[in-house]
């Protein structure tokens, strides 16, 4: 009975923890967004603001998902188990909100969350920081499981992955067809759905990537690196497979992508919805071909 | 065009870099030929046998060798290796064999795949010639040396005389030797009795099939029994 109490108390300290850390995040917000320094604090009124909401409650989720994995180890004792999880957690909270800070300085460096949320309600920054905010706790979630408690091991898998994300981000506008600030700055839902798809395929790569057993830093980093490469090979095969199979018409005028003519913006929003869609599919079918294939001992080491 | 030499370049990279860094690349030498042997292992007396010999890969295959290296007095060491499928496939009949010999104190060397301890037989440092019953003269080693037998894996196996003098003219001509009757080498029965081979391994029979197949008719019992 007792063991039974002690777990519940845990989940209700856990309950609580988490609502905690969605406080702490209202604070966090006027740091990441300072000219809405009073925002958060304020009566919020997702009805007339719906961007907004997106945008905060995929946060929420995201922080929820980064405490998806969380291991309470008991063997030391109840206020070890709680101290270790506390350390933890307010490492992965602040490292989440600093990824989300770098990511959306290296994408969105040419807009503003107060212009194009609060004043524009521009659904498309919206849906891509909801994408960031998703897909860089699904990231920290593999980092955390992956540096095992270790700390030091924790900042360094942080940086590496936000490494590659970096570097990943930067590739949609060699990848896609859709020029990103012209789009964007047009509302552009397309553009929107394009790099959602672009950004978590990526995120499955990556942590597909990342999620190795941690022994040897060089080895790590070895294998990291080859899985990635692998994977640049696997996806545009991937990729034209899809549109052999299902004969996709990979095509879309520039004029039609340039006009911000309501007759093309259905076009867009088509082009952009199946360049996310093919992307996505392309890159969790290569984690399937490079994360999970299980040789056994057909070929040994030595 | 660019995008497909961007592509190729891609494949090499991951190749490239996959060898580079390889467990088995690294951790297991190659050795090409016997030629190498002199450099290779070192010590002396030294005797270096063949106790396996298999191939790993589906499209492309790597070639190993298993070695036994017994060098002076210390405790055999078994030695993993990569190797050419040229020598691999020379040496598959020599399993169990002595594949390179260095004589104590010469520097001499020597590469004829000879039945394993031929180093030591006739070296009365390690043993003598003693007469059986029948009259037979067979080589015993001294008390000192009473595991030797065990390490080269002879069983019952006694070298005799005739032994020792038919395996010294196949030494002079370069020429393998598998025991007078045939008791060494892949068929050999003693080498049978003590050495796996790898490379043999039946091919999937139907017999085979039927068992692999048998498992995915496998249903768990509905509740475990007390023993």
């Amino acid at each position: 009975m007792n063991e039974l109490f002690d777990k519940l108390i845990l989940r209700i300290v856990f309950t609580f923890f988490i609502l905690g850390l969605l406080y702490l995040y209202k604070y966090a917000h006027s740091f990441l967004y300072p000219s809405t320094r009073q925002q958060l604090f304020k009566r919020f009124f997702p009805i007339k603001n719906s961007p907004d909401t997106l945008i905060l409650l995929s946060r929420v989720v995201g922080i929820g998902i980064i405490f998806s994995q969380f291991y309470f180890f008991m063997s030391e004792g109840f206020l070890y188990a709680l101290l270790d999880f506390f350390l933890e957690a307010a490492i992965g909270f602040v490292i989440y909100l600093a990824s989300i800070y770098i990511l959306e300085s290296i994408v969105l460096f040419n807009f503003e969350y107060q212009d194009e949320v609060l004043k524009r309600k521009n659904y498309a920054y919206s849906i891509i920081s909801l994408s960031h905010a998703i897909g860089l706790a699904y990231v920290l979630k593999t980092v955390l499981a992956v540096a095992n408690h270790s700390i030091i091991m924790l900042i360094f898998l942080w940086l590496f992955s936000i490494v590659l994300i970096g570097f990943a981000t930067k590739s949609y506008s060699i990848i896609s067809k859709l020029p990103f600030n012209r789009l964007l700055v047009q509302k552009n839902l397309g553009l929107a759905f394009s790099y959602l798809g672009f950004l978590w395929g990526w995120i499955l790569i990556i942590s597909s990537s990342i999620n190795n057993e941690l022994v040897e830093i060089r080895w790590f980093s070895i294998q990291v690196i080859l899985k990635i490469v692998l994977s640049l090979i696997i996806i545009p095969i991937f990729r034209k497979g899809l549109q052999v199979i299902f004969k996709f018409h990979d095509e879309v005028e520039r004029e039609i992508v340039i006009d911000n003519k309501p007759e093309n913006l259905e076009k867009t929003l088509g082009y952009g919805i199946y360049e996310g869609s093919t992307f996505f599919a392309s890159c969790f079918l290569t984690t399937v071909i490079t994360g999970h294939i299980n040789f056994g001992t057909f070929y040994p080491v030595f | 065009m660019n995008k497909i030499s961007l592509y190729v370049l891609l494949i090499l990279i991951y190749l490239g870099l996959s060898k580079s860094f390889s467990p088995s690349e690294q951790r297991t030498p190659y050795i090409i030929n016997e030629k190498v042997y002199a450099n290779f292992f070192t010590g002396s007396p030294l005797s270096v046998m063949l106790v396996d010999s298999f191939q790993t890969g589906f499209l492309i295959k790597t070639y190993f060798q298993k070695y036994k290296v017994f060098v002076g007095f210390k405790s055999p060491e078994i030695v993993t290796v990569r190797t050419s499928p040229e020598f691999w496939r020379k040496n598959l009949k020599n399993v169990g064999l002595s594949l390179f010999r260095r004589y104590e104190g010469k520097n001499q060397t020597s590469t004829t795949p000879l039945p394993p301890g031929s180093l030591y037989i006739g070296n009365l440092a390690f043993g003598s010639w003693h007469y059986l019953d029948s009259g037979e003269k067979v080589w015993r080693f001294h008390r000192a040396y009473r595991h030797f037998p065990k390490i080269f894996a002879w069983n019952e196996f006694q070298p005799s005389f005739d032994f020792f003098e038919r395996m010294k003219i196949h030494l002079q001509h370069q020429q393998p030797f598998y025991g007078l009757n045939n008791e060494f080498g892949e068929d050999g029965s003693i080498t049978k009795l003590s050495f796996t081979n790898s490379h043999d391994k039946t091919p999937v029979g139907r017999s085979k099939i039927s068992i692999h197949l048998k498992k995915f008719f496998d249903v768990p019992q509905w509740k475990k029994t007390a023993n």
